[in-house]
């Protein structure tokens, strides 16, 4: 958990210079720092997700890896669907 | 509503929500609302505070050892799943029809948040720091109280508290309110987890129903970036300063206030759209 902790702590900081970019710098520059924020923000909690069903997978813990594969379709067919529509 | 507004509700509104253990988004998006945003355009904003503040608490609450992931997968694949239905939705659904429906959420949340009790577990003296944290394989884990005893805790009554996770899911999806208020309750009053995990694991699952609705939102062209953007950077330091005010105040008393200041608006909300 150490190194995931460490991992999500590199996101925030990186999510908050990117917000600060897209807050507060004008034109394409701050635009797309903006919209990398989003990503982030959007990403982290998938990424989060991905780290525990490979460690639960590597541990033996298969039952519940299988449920973080699960959820892991779910937001990839959550995903397809938004952007189909 | 001017950009420093906006940034002020969204820190404060992050903060206050991770003191509370209900997330930001129930007090901002009635905000944004009542000042003069419609529903439709304040939803993703408020997605926008509830992914912002999940990502702020993560790295304390992973040390802490406070989130049972186990748990929150398992649960949020069926919440992840209503997000999805919800956002979609969404556009379909009328601009007062949103906002008595965020009033009435309102109100369901100031009731829950002030029924909320504290500690059922009790400490278990023969349990250690080795013991922390979730257990491989099943749904219970061990917590630290304040005062450095363990608890050992075990979630119960899994296919009820689903139903509540479904039904957060789905108001997070249509209203962009993160549905923290139901999540916490239900995995604490329901599934019988210490309402620290459970506010700590609802903290970890509103991310994910966050990230599926804000998807749908994006596809819908439904996000303004320069305004995302601050309230990101405000309410990433709201969540960090209120998940660290969090161990210090007495959350019965917080969740309290946050209550009365629910009650409020959504009666406001209510009057105003009917």
């Amino acid at each position: 958990m150490a190194r995931l902790a460490g991992l999500m702590q590199t996101a925030l900081i990186a999510a908050f210079l990117l917000a600060l970019g897209g807050a507060f710098v004008p034109g394409a520059v701050g635009h797309a720092s903006g919209v990398a924020c989003v990503v982030l923000l959007i990403s982290a909690p998938v990424v989060r997700v991905g780290w525990l069903t490979v460690e639960w997978a590597r541990t033996g813990d298969h039952r519940f890896a299988l449920l973080g594969a699960l959820l892991l379709g779910v937001l990839a067919t959550s995903g397809a669907l938004a952007f189909l529509k | 509503m001017n950009p420093v507004e906006l940034a002020v509700a969204a820190l404060v509104t992050a903060a206050v929500g991770a003191l509370g253990g209900l997330g930001g988004a129930i007090l901002l998006v009635p905000i944004l609302v009542l000042s003069g945003l419609s529903a439709r355009e304040a939803a993703p904003l408020g997605l926008i505070s509830v992914a912002a503040g999940s990502l702020a608490a993560a790295p304390h609450q992973l040390r802490a050892h406070l989130v049972n992931h186990r748990l929150g997968v398992s649960t949020e694949i069926i919440g992840s799943a209503a997000a999805l239905i919800g956002a979609l939705a969404s556009g379909i659904i009328g601009e007062s029809t949103l906002a008595v429906m965020l009033g009435v959420v309102a109100l369901v949340a100031a009731f829950f948040g002030a029924r909320r009790k504290g500690i059922r577990n009790r400490p278990d003296p023969s349990l250690t720091i080795d013991d922390l944290g979730e257990h491989a394989g099943s749904l219970s884990g061990v917590y630290r109280l304040d005062d450095g005893e363990f608890v050992q805790y075990q979630a119960n009554r899994v296919p009820i508290g689903l139903l509540g996770m479904a039904s957060a899911g789905l108001i997070a999806g249509l209203s962009g309110v993160s549905g923290g208020f139901i999540k916490t309750p239900t995995t604490s009053e329901v599934m019988h987890v210490p309402v620290k995990v459970a506010a700590a694991t609802t903290t970890f699952t509103v991310g994910i129903t966050s990230a599926v609705a804000l998807l749908v939102y994006e596809a819908q062209g439904r996000i303004v970036v320069s305004d995302a953007a601050l309230v990101a950077g405000a309410a990433l330091v709201g969540g960090t300063f209120g998940v660290r005010l969090q161990a210090l105040l007495p959350p019965p008393l917080v969740r309290k206030v946050l209550s009365a200041v629910l009650v409020i608006i959504g009666v406001l909300l209510i009057v105003r759209n009917l």
